[in-house]
Parts: structure tokens; sequence; C-alpha cells
């Protein structure tokens, strides 16, 4: 499912991107990659804060739509 | 002694702690620059340890080695052709997978390397401990130290081992084994590369991943090679071939592999006891990005910067104000009179003491956003600001640049760099002077306390401000839909934990920008009033209208003359000083006429306390004229006619003044652009006052000042007032179509040079410069006309 469906408190882990190819890599360099757990912090107005690893990530609500998760 | 020079390059994410480990490192011997072509910023310390001294370059934070930002790009291509003796790697401790998954392409590009563990003592709070020789080991066996960098722990072993691993040229030979699909197509691609080897500098089996990956980069370096044609095609034609195998982009399958790498590494040298799932710091982030209490607190918090940049910034204002005065009266009665005299007391000395003015509370504001930074507020701020300044095409950072442009565009230009795509970038800089800055603030209240009543001067100004960011907002959507065209970047972002700042590391931060400002700023102000001086005081023979000289001649002797009718005669007397009663008594009124007109300066004319300081001067006179009832006439006469003369040539030389201003050339260029401004209700007086403000606007006072002559002016100034209240040309229209007028046009001189500095070209600043002229022009037409169609105009 993609991931701003996901409630606040919810882990899960990235399955696939669906963005284009630039904004994709940026994320994968933030340690956003296929397979990694998130756990989700926080949301405000749909832009969603993510535990990733130990890092702290902003992700913004349009991102949310193009990433999948299980 | 001679010192073996070593170069060292700190290479790391951001958050992880290396500009703290760098400044700790190299404390005030600092060089910054920038790198060619880009706004990355370049910083290079040095350190000297024993028999040896250490360059040590500080490269931007970067996560990864592509080619998504500057920052990335800026970092591979330094190691490669600058090569450093030694790259030293910081690791954050607390966060190590996706630290080491730019570790492992570090080692990719075959350069000596360590690795500097550092924050250790944060990853043992959350309960993570890392077995170093492990770690090494895993790695081929690159050398690794450790640092708590805050405490400037083990940095000086750091800099040694990393003397020690400089020794080794050769690579360490790690490859890391992508499965055999990919390395097929990298064995494919390797020989095709070795004959480019000579004119790429990046290893071959590097350079075949990065064109594996459709590095946009690396292709770009190869187009530019002849014959390297068929090598494209031929990469090509292998990629498309790797991705149909895998099924997915060979670039994300590649990132997928070093983290699945890295994943393996760490699991063998953590120990993870306890997982603490929620930090203090997002305790704190629980709050301060409340969807509730996030905004009202982020507005508290920019309000108590303000306060504190301008109510504590006025006060060491008002010292450099007094010093340059000081300085300007100490060598000008140094000096004889002259040019060169003229020149440096009132073109130099105050042009660059007005601008001098304002680095206090520039140097405040960088302060308090320095405190902000170094905290990790800031990175929420922008993602609390995200939605509301998207919707008019700026994205969530901008704010932070055009905050700092009610300061000053200077900085706010500057810090538009901070906004990683270019489109942002350029948006940002191109709205941010349509922000009300402190040099138009005395503009506007000396023509609001002329024009408006005291009930409405408050609203008038708030106006002002509100047109600006209306403006902005407007500018800002049609920039976004017509030149920069495209979606502004999304929004994702790596939050800092929460850390308490060390003064040392704010002060640093705050001297970093200030000195960026003062020696920018200062040499453009100083060539500008250079400039000015010149413009307002050539040429210097010009023909009056009168003859002056005479005339302050004539009235002097008809001075003498009624002195001697009217005091000298009746007293039977030549001088005077012939009569010591006389001249006490003279003496006597005199004093208390100059300790009314000090103690009334300030004050309005029909005040309740100007009246009673009127009624306590007349009070002392009648006690003096009591006192000595048969002199006191004649004295009197002699005070009163002592007082006119001094107002007549005053008046003289202001005139004069004035009239050589107006025929001198910025005169000239005042009438020159009259017709242009006329629509608008501007005269030349206001035109010259204009074009002269294109230094700095806080100039547009200054020279109306001298236009009207006043000589000296400033935003006190009462005469200025009074004198613009009395011009039949200005009236309350003309005088918010001028505010107007002065906030949207032209940025000043040294915005603009920060912005050719900060867009690499002339042809940002010339369009600035032009675009804001014309929008100021239209929108005073629409103010000036719509007025006076309303019948505000008289």
């Amino acid at each position: 499912m993609p991931l701003v469906f996901a409630r606040v408190g919810q882990k899960c882990i990235i399955r696939k991107f669906s963005c284009s190819c630039e904004i994709r890599m940026r994320m994968v360099n933030m340690g956003l990659f296929p397979g990694c757990p998130i756990e989700i912090l926080n949301s405000m107005n749909g832009t969603l804060l993510l535990k990733v690893g130990s890092a702290r990530v902003m992700l913004e609500k349009c991102l949310a739509h193009q990433i999948h998760v299980s | 002694m001679t010192r073996k020079k070593i170069t060292a390059a700190l290479v790391g994410n951001p958050n992880s702690g290396k500009t703290t480990i760098f400044n700790n490192v190299t404390g005030g011997r600092q060089h910054v620059g920038n790198y060619p072509g880009v706004t990355v910023e370049k910083k290079e310390g040095y350190k000297n340890l024993g028999d040896k001294e250490f360059a040590i370059i500080d490269l931007p934070g970067t996560y990864s080695l592509t080619a998504y930002s500057q920052e990335e790009v800026v970092t591979r291509n330094f190691i490669v052709n600058d090569k450093p003796d030694v790259v030293i790697d910081i690791l954050d401790a607390s966060n190590l997978e996706r630290n080491l998954y730019l570790t492992i392409q570090l080692l990719e590009l075959e350069h000596p390397l360590l690795l500097s563990l550092n924050m250790v003592d944060v990853a043992e709070d959350l309960g993570v401990k890392i077995n170093d020789s492990k770690l090494s080991q895993c790695l081929n066996g690159t050398p690794i130290v450790r640092t708590i960098g805050v405490r400037n722990e083990g940095t000086d072993a750091m800099l040694l081992a990393a003397a020690e691993a400089s020794e080794n040229k050769q690579s360490n030979g790690f490859k890391l084994d992508y499965g055999s699909d990919v390395e097929e197509a990298i064995k494919k691609l390797e020989p095709l590369l070795i004959a480019l080897h000579n004119e790429i500098k990046f290893p071959v089996r590097w350079l075949a991943l990065k064109l594996l990956e459709n590095d946009a980069n690396i292709k770009e370096s190869l187009v530019k090679l002849s014959n390297s044609d068929s090598i494209i095609n031929e990469c090509d034609k292998i990629r498309i071939e790797l991705s149909h195998k895998i099924g997915e982009d060979v670039e994300l399958f590649v990132a997928g592999q070093r983290y699945q790498f890295v994943g393996k590494v760490y699991q063998q040298i953590a120990d993870v006891r306890e997982a603490h799932a929620i930090t203090t710091s997002d305790k704190i982030d629980k709050v301060l990005t409340n969807r509730l209490f996030g905004l009202p607190i982020f507005f508290g918090l920019m309000w108590a910067v303000f306060n504190l940049v301008f109510t504590i910034g006025d006060i060491p204002s008002g010292w450099i104000e007094d010093a340059f005065g000081k300085l300007g009266e100490l060598i000008g009665s140094a000096m004889s009179d002259g040019s060169l005299k003229s020149l440096i007391v009132d073109g130099i000395i105050g042009g660059v003491g007005g601008v001098l003015t304002f680095v206090p509370g520039i140097i405040l504001l960088f302060f308090a956003i320095s405190i902000l930074e170094d905290t990790g507020y800031m990175a929420r701020a922008a993602f609390i600001m995200d939605r509301l300044m998207r919707k008019f095409g700026l994205h969530g950072k901008s704010f932070i640049p055009l905050l700092l442009g009610f300061g000053c565009s200077v900085p706010a230009i500057m810090g538009s760099r901070m906004l990683e795509n270019p489109r942002d970038r350029m948006i940002t800089i191109l709205v941010s002077p349509l922000m009300s800055c402190s040099a138009k603030l005395p503009v506007y209240t000396v023509l609001i306390a002329a024009f408006f009543d005291p009930s409405v001067a408050g609203n008038v100004l708030f106006s002002i401000y509100i047109l600006g960011i209306v403006l902005l907002m407007i500018m800002a959507s049609i920039y976004r839909k017509t030149l920069f065209k495209g979606e502004s970047e999304p929004f994702v972002m790596e939050l800092p934990p929460y850390r308490v700042p060390t003064l040392k590391s704010i002060i640093l931060h705050m001297w970093e920008r200030s000195s960026l400002y003062l020696k920018k700023a200062g040499t453009i102000i100083l060539a500008a009033s250079i400039l000015m001086w010149f413009l307002t005081n050539y040429p210097s023979e010009v023909e009056y209208s009168k003859d002056y000289d005479a005339l302050t001649v004539q009235a002097e002797e008809t001075y003498t003359q009624q002195v001697g009718e009217d005091v000298l005669a009746p007293l039977n007397i030549e001088d005077i000083e012939q009569n010591e009663q006389l001249t006490a008594l003279v003496g006597e009124i005199q004093d208390v006429n100059a300790e009314f007109d000090e103690a009334a300066a300030e004050l309005e004319e029909d005040s309740a306390e100007y009246a009673e300081l009127e009624t306590a001067k007349t009070e002392k006179l009648q006690q003096i004229e009591t006192d000595n009832p048969e002199l006191y006439a004649s004295a009197a006469k002699y005070v009163e006619l002592t007082a006119s003369l001094e107002e007549e040539k005053t008046h003289l030389e202001n005139e004069q003044t004035g009239e050589k201003l107006e025929k001198s050339y910025s005169g000239q260029l005042g009438k020159f652009v009259e017709p242009v401004i006329q629509p608008l209700g501007f005269d030349w007086r206001v035109g010259v006052s204009l074009v002269a403000g294109v230094t700095a606007k806080e100039v547009v006072l200054s020279t109306m000042g001298t236009i009207y002559s006043l000589g000296e002016t400033d935003e006190n100034s009462k005469s200025l007032k009074h004198a613009l209240a009395q011009d039949p040309n200005l009236n309350p229209l003309v005088a918010y179509s001028l505010m107007v007028f002065v906030l949207i046009y032209s940025p000043c001189l040294a915005a603009l040079a920060v912005m050719k500095r900060e867009t690499n070209s002339w042809k940002w600043p010339a369009f600035s410069l032009v675009y804001g002229t014309v929008l100021a022009w239209v929108v005073t037409f629409i103010v000036y006309q719509g007025g006076k169609l309303l019948g505000f105009g008289s």
C-alpha cells in the first residue's frame, strides 16, 4: 500500500518507489531504500516524520503517495 | 623547522559532526571560499602537529557520491582531481548503517582513507556498541579511530592516523561484489574505459559502475571527449541489457546491493543492547512540530528574534554612529579644507559609516539564526512553513532567507544557497529584495511623519510592509509559472536530533557570515560612496544664479551698521567689549537661549512641554531684565541681530549647496529622469534621491537632506520633515507613492553584487534591477494615478 495510508505509530517496510528517478535516488541515499524498515513518528497535514534507522526524516505528502510499503 | 605538509579532506553525512571536528581542530585558522562555478562553500583550515602541517578541507556534507546534488559532485571531483593525501570519513556512530553506505562509495574511489568513528558517546547512550577492529576487518583493513567531536577528544590521534594512512598510496583493494550480472557488465565495460583513463581521472571500475548507473555528470564529461560516441553507445547498450536482466534500474539495484552489504557488516560489528525507540529529541518534536502548537511556537520564536535584533542591535549601532561622527570631526579638524577632506569626511566616512551602523543588527540576526540552526530547530521551521510557502511557488526552506530580508537583502540572497534546487533558489533570490529591509525604514518614517497624522502613521507603515509581502507572493507565483517552470523540489529532509549548541560553533558560524557581508558589502559601499560624492560635488565650478559671496558680505555689512546704530551709538562705544557689563549680559542671554534650544530640539512646537520651556525661558529673561534695567534693551537687540545674521548666513550657505547640487552631475541626472517619473508625481529632486538610493536605500534620505538645503540630515531630523511638508510638489499621496517606489525599485548595489556572486552571472542582477524598477513604476503609477482619481492628490 502507499505510505500515505499508514497510521502514526505504524512500523512498515519500504517495497518500491513509483516516482521520478532523481527524487527517488535522493531518498535512497538518505537511507530510504527498498527493504528498509521505517516507523511513522508523526504526521502534520500529511507531511510525515519517519524514523529510518536512528535518523529522523521528513517526507512530503506527495512523496508518501509514491512510496509503497507493507 | 620545515614541516611535512599533508592535505586531508573531511567527508561525511550531514549532521555527522564533521564541521564540529573541523572547527575544533583548526580553530580560527580557516579560509572560506567557493568552489568554482557552484555556490557550495569551500572551507579550508590549518593545524600544526609535531613535525607535520595539516591543511584540512571541510567538504560539504553528503549522503552519497551520485550526481544528484552539487555537494556530491563537488566532493567526488575534489577527491579525484585535487588528490588530497588522505580522505577522512567522519561516521556518526549512532547512525552507522547509512553512514557506511557513503564509506563504501569512498572506498571505491581507491584513495587513502581513514574512518573516524564519531559520536560514540551518543551511540552508547542509545545502547549501541561498535567493534572497531571487526569493522576495519570487514573493510579490508581500512584504519579506524574514535573521536568525540564536541569535546575535541581523539582529534589529534585522528590526524596522526591520517598522516599514517596517507603513506599508503596503494588502494587496499576493497571491492564490493555486485552479483554476477553487474560484474559481467563491468568486465565488458572496463576495457573500453581504460583508453579514457588519462583524461578522466576516476578509477576504471568506479567509472564503469557510474556509467551503468547512468550518472548524468560522468556522461556529460565523456561526451566532451573526442571519439567517445562509440563508447557511450556501447555503455548504453550494456546498461539497458543489464537492467532487463535484473528487472529494475541498475542504479537502484546497485544502491540496494550496497545497503545489503552494509547491513550485513553492521550486524557483525554492532552490539545493540537496548533499543530506545523514542528519544528525547522525539519528545521535543512532538511539541515543536505539533499540528496545533507548531506554527504559534514558530511565530513566537521569530518575534523574539526580531525583538532581539532591533532592540539590542540599536545600542551598539548608536555607538558606531557616534564613533564615526567623532572620527569625521577629528579628521575634519586635522585636515585643511579642500576636495580631499570633503571626499574623506563626507564621502567615505559618511557613506561607509552609515552602512556600518547596520552591522550590529546583522551580526545579532546571524547569531540568532546560528542558534536556531545549531540546535536543529531551523530544519523543523522549514518543515512547518513548507505548505504555506508552496502556495506561492516557494519552498519551505525559502522562508529562512526571506526572513533575513527584513534585516538586509545581502544575507537574504546569500542565505538562499541552502535551497538545493536551482529554480527554487533563483525565485527566492529574485523576490527577496521585496521585503522591507531595515535601510528602507528610515525613509518611510520621515515621510510618514511629514505627511500623515500620528494616529494613522502605524497603519500607513504596516500597509507598506504588507504591500511588499503581497507583491513578493505574486511575483514568486509569476516566476514559478514563467521563467522557472516546473515543480518545486519535493520536500525530503533529515531532521538532526536537537542538540545544545556550543558557543564556539555559534560564534564561528556567525562570524563566517558577518565577515562575508562586511568584506563584500564593505568594498562596494566604499566605491559607491566615492562615486556618489563625486556626482554630487562635481562639476566644482558652477555658475550660480546669485552671487552668494557678495550676499554674505552684504549681510555682514548690514549687521555691522545696525549694531552700530542701535546698540553702540546710544552707549557711545565702538565695540561691545568696551562695556564689560554689556558683554556679560549678552553672554547671559545667549546662554539662556542656547539652553532652551537644546532642551526643545526634540519637541513639537505645539506640545505642552514646549510651552512650559518657553514660559521658563521668558521668566529667566525677565529676571535678567529686572536685574539690569538700563542695559538689557541694548543687549537683547545685540543678541537678536547676531542671531539673525547667523540665520541669514546659514540660509545662504544652504541655498548655495542646494543650487550646486541642482547643477551637479547628480542634479542633471535627476532632471534627466524627471519626465519618466513625472506621472508618478515626482520631480527632479526625488529623481536624484532615487538614483542615489540605488547605492543604498538609506541614501534616499540623506540626498533629500542635501537637496532641501539642510546640510546633514538623519531620520530624527525635524527640519527635513518641515521642509518636505512645505514643498508644494509634495502631498500625502506623493509621499505614499514615494514610499511604494522605494520599497519596490532596484535592489541596492550591495544586494546586486551579492546576487551576481550567487548566480555567477551579471544577467540576474541586471534583470533584477530592470524588473524591480519597472515593477516599481507600474505599481506606483497605479497608486498615484488611482489616488488622484479618488481625489487624494490635493
